[in-house]
């Protein structure tokens, strides 16, 4: 299929005429390496595509570029803590849960990469190949067409093109290669994937899992499915329950594009990776009415260059990818490439994690643990599910939890040798409990770029507004009392249900802003992702989401990338582009 | 001190609430002038070895090491340089100061060289005031320094690694998890739950 593909190329395409056009063209490029931009990658080379993946960071090679992947406690000399003035200096970044002294080198710091805030929004990235793949949550809970089908049933935003049997079989293809372990439940509105075995829960997470399922009908307390392995997968190693992940895994034990989409697609010979490259915009060929490539920036020397290809993915996480389709203005795209609907910026989405929940239980001092798990329990979505109808808001939450025995027993020794013991010895058990709240597609909650502000590389700007709104402070009320609840009908003692407050973004789950849809009129991307107007370009991050459901997100993102890259080249067989 | 606050004042210390606590877990929002935190000699040898001696009678030698061999000294001079802002590094320096002076004019001789009895009898002394301190306490008082001394007493022996391989259980790799197992009483705790 290669050799077909670089027939056809050499005869038809106008891009090839000059030699330095020559030297930059593949077959297909794909615009960022992290969660989605890796799965492209992987499957476009493994198709058979010459693939170019532009990342605007530096490279991050699996293993070698772990610095503390291996470190103690005391290896760190502020134990793991940020200095106040890189938290002063950082503002926005120090305020995301996974930012510290072992992870700070896979997090943008404030100051590199300036963007406006019209609206507390505090957007973390991560800059490098790999992306946020290395740092992310590793929660991955499928969607449903309780998801898919709730804007059309509501009247809100504009309905989904696909619904759950449109990628249900890309779930499946997705979770195989990524490894994800966890348990078949049999809850139809979370469907069963293709799971690893799951990690047990202790003794408390199995306590809380009675008395909710015992008090309550409608909800359930599961292991949460999550991208860490408890079989090895070639190349990867079984997790080893150092719960440290976020620093970079040696063993290769949770899922990151750095772990296993780009070796596999490095494996093929097909791929190009370059560092460095910060896309610009995507250039439009007017008379075929079709993207040619890309400009890109070298972060370094500044220079711009061109790359051409047939395909392009746009994967450069959400915000920065309708950046990228907002700057590529043409006769044809006046606004911004697939923005004939004016949608283009609009009705960006995070998860509302502002309820913040956690108790203490006095039993079970006869158990303990081993080992540092990963992952925690989930309770899926129970409101608005079935026969739940709430009056005071739409859609749904799940809450995320997980327990743990604290380190140190109650004294009354202020110090000395009894303080020490007691301090020694574990304690009463904890369990944290975090709601995770769907928010709606809101016209206003939105990302533009500047009109006068421009970066270091000449880039405008970009501005985000954004704000939480009535449903989801509604819906928050409801986190707080039914955790509450639910902690103080299992026993909980010292229950905390608290509204954090969280500054919006820190779910970092942003999505929406170059929706999917079924006409260019409302929405930017069709069913299979392809902008509309410019065909041969794909956007598959967070940016095509119609609507957010309150799963972790990056599994239906990844889902949609592996079905959208068989598309794009079932099409560019037929010679569709 | 009464066992209520004794109490109150131990979950404090567990559960992760530490003076300067905006500065010690992510999401400081301060919005104070940027200080210069290059001044890095805020304590001498000196007073590290004081350090090392207060926290020792806070976290002594038993059958495993105390707070000296952890050399918490050191790690609370590199926490108040780097973590403390400028009015907390002001307590804490003070309150370092004043402690040493005190306590010579009260016993006649230095902390380091007091016997055990000398120094109980002190944190003892230092215990109540800190009760009264905080049962008085209005929001905008700065906080008092033995409380910080003794939080990063604990902090940096627990996280040391006399702390966490001996007085407590550290296992870097533990390459398997078992979800539930019994507990005998008097077993360790896990350095990292």
């Amino acid at each position: 299929m290669v050799t077909d593909l670089k027939k056809k190329e050499n005869i038809s395409s106008p891009n090839f005429s000059l030699k330095a056009e020559k030297k930059n063209s593949y077959d297909a490029i794909v615009v960022g390496s992290g969660i989605t931009g890796g799965w492209a990658a992987k499957e476009l080379c493994e198709k058979g595509l010459k693939t170019l993946v532009l990342e605007r960071g530096r490279n991050v090679e699996h293993v070698k570029d772990y610095p503390t992947a291996t470190k103690n406690p005391w290896d760190f000399p502020h134990r793991g803590r940020v200095p106040l003035e890189v938290q002063k200096e950082n503002p926005v970044v120090s305020s995301c849960y996974a930012f510290n002294e072992g992870t700070e080198h896979f997090f943008v710091k404030d100051k590199e990469h300036p963007y406006e805030q019209v609206k507390p929004f505090h957007w973390i990235r991560g800059y490098q190949v790999g992306g946020k793949s290395l740092i992310w949550g590793r929660w991955t809970q499928r969607w449903s067409d309780l998801d898919f089908e709730a804007n059309a049933k509501e009247g809100i935003a504009i309905d989904w093109p696909i619904r759950y049997k449109d990628i249900a079989s890309w779930y499946s293809y997705v979770e195989k290669f990524v490894g994800i372990s966890g348990n078949k439940d049999g809850i139809p509105h979370l469907p069963d994937g293709e799971f690893q075995p799951p990690m047990e829960m202790n003794c408390l997470e199995k306590h809380f899992k009675k008395s909710i399922e015992d008090n309550y009908s409608n909800r359930m307390l599961i292991t949460s499915r999550t991208a860490n392995l408890t079989k090895e997968l070639p190349g990867r190693a079984p997790c080893q329950y150092r719960n440290l992940c976020a620093r970079g895994c040696p063993y290769g034990a949770y899922f990151s594009s750095n772990s296993s989409t780009l070796p596999a697609a490095a494996a093929t010979n097909n791929l190009t990776l370059r560092s460095h490259a910060v896309v610009q915009s995507v250039i439009y060929d007017e008379k075929n009415q079709k993207a040619t490539g890309v400009r890109v920036i070298d972060t370094i020397t500044k220079e711009t260059s061109e790359y051409y290809a047939k395909i392009i993915f746009l994967n450069a996480g959400t915000i920065n990818t309708t950046s990228i389709l907002l700057n590529s203005t043409s006769e044809r795209f006046p606004n911004g490439m697939g923005n004939d609907s004016g949608a283009l910026g609009h009705y960006l989405m995070d998860h509302n994690y502002r309820g913040a929940l956690g108790g203490s239980h006095n039993g079970f001092q006869d158990q303990y643990y081993f080992g540092r798990k990963p992952t925690g329990v989930y309770l899926p979505r129970f409101r608005n599910v079935g026969n739940d109808v709430q009056e005071d808001f739409l859609r749904g939450f799940a809450f995320a939890a997980g327990g743990s025995r604290r380190r140190g027993q109650e004294t009354d020794a202020a110090f000395g040798a009894p303080l020490k013991e007691a301090l020694t010895k574990p304690g009463v058990w904890d369990l944290w409990m975090t709601g995770m709240g769907e928010c709606l597609p809101y016209e206003d909650n939105k990302v533009t770029l500047s009109k006068d502000k421009v970066d270091e590389w000449g880039m405008p700007i970009i501005k985000i507004d954004f704000e939480f709104k009535e449903n989801e402070m509604r819906m928050l009320e409801d986190i707080l009392s039914t955790g509450a609840e639910m902690l103080e009908t299992a026993g909980f003692t010292n229950i905390e249900a608290n509204d954090s407050h969280q500054v919006p973004g820190l779910g970092i789950h942003e999505m929406g802003t170059a929706r999917m849809g079924r006409d260019s009129q409302t929405s930017v991307l069709n069913a299979h992702n392809q902008v509309w107007g410019a065909e041969n370009v794909f956007v598959t991050d967070g940016a095509c989401m119609t609507s957010n459901a309150c799963q972790n997100p990056s599994l239906t993102y990844m889902a949609l990338t592996a079905r959208a890259a068989d598309y794009a080249v079932n099409e560019l067989k037929k010679q569709n582009f | 001190m009464k066992r209520r606050e004794a109490l109150k004042n131990v979950a404090l210390l567990l559960g992760g609430t530490v003076i300067g606590g905006s500065a010690f877990v992510a999401g400081c929002q301060s919005d104070r002038k940027k200080e210069s935190q290059s001044d890095k000699s805020l304590f001498s040898e000196k007073d590290i070895e004081f350090m090392n001696e207060i926290g020792e009678v806070i976290i002594p030698t038993t059958d495993t090491p105390g707070a000296k061999a952890a050399e918490v000294g050191s790690f609370m001079a590199i926490m108040v340089t780097d973590c403390y802002d400028e009015e907390q590094r002001k307590t804490f320096v003070n309150g370092l100061n004043k402690m040493k002076n005190n306590f010579s004019a009260e016993y006649g001789h230095f902390f380091e060289e007091a016997k055990l009895d000398e120094r109980t009898d002190y944190l003892n002394t230092l215990e109540l005031e800190v009760e009264t301190y905080y049962r008085q306490k209005k929001t905008e008082d700065p906080e008092h320094f033995y409380r910080m001394l003794k939080e990063l007493t604990l902090l940096g022996y627990f996280t040391s690694e006399v702390g966490a391989t001996q007085a407590l259980n550290y296992i870097q790799t533990p390459g398997s998890y078992k979800a539930c197992i019994p507990y005998e009483e008097g077993e360790k705790a896990w350095a990292i739950a």
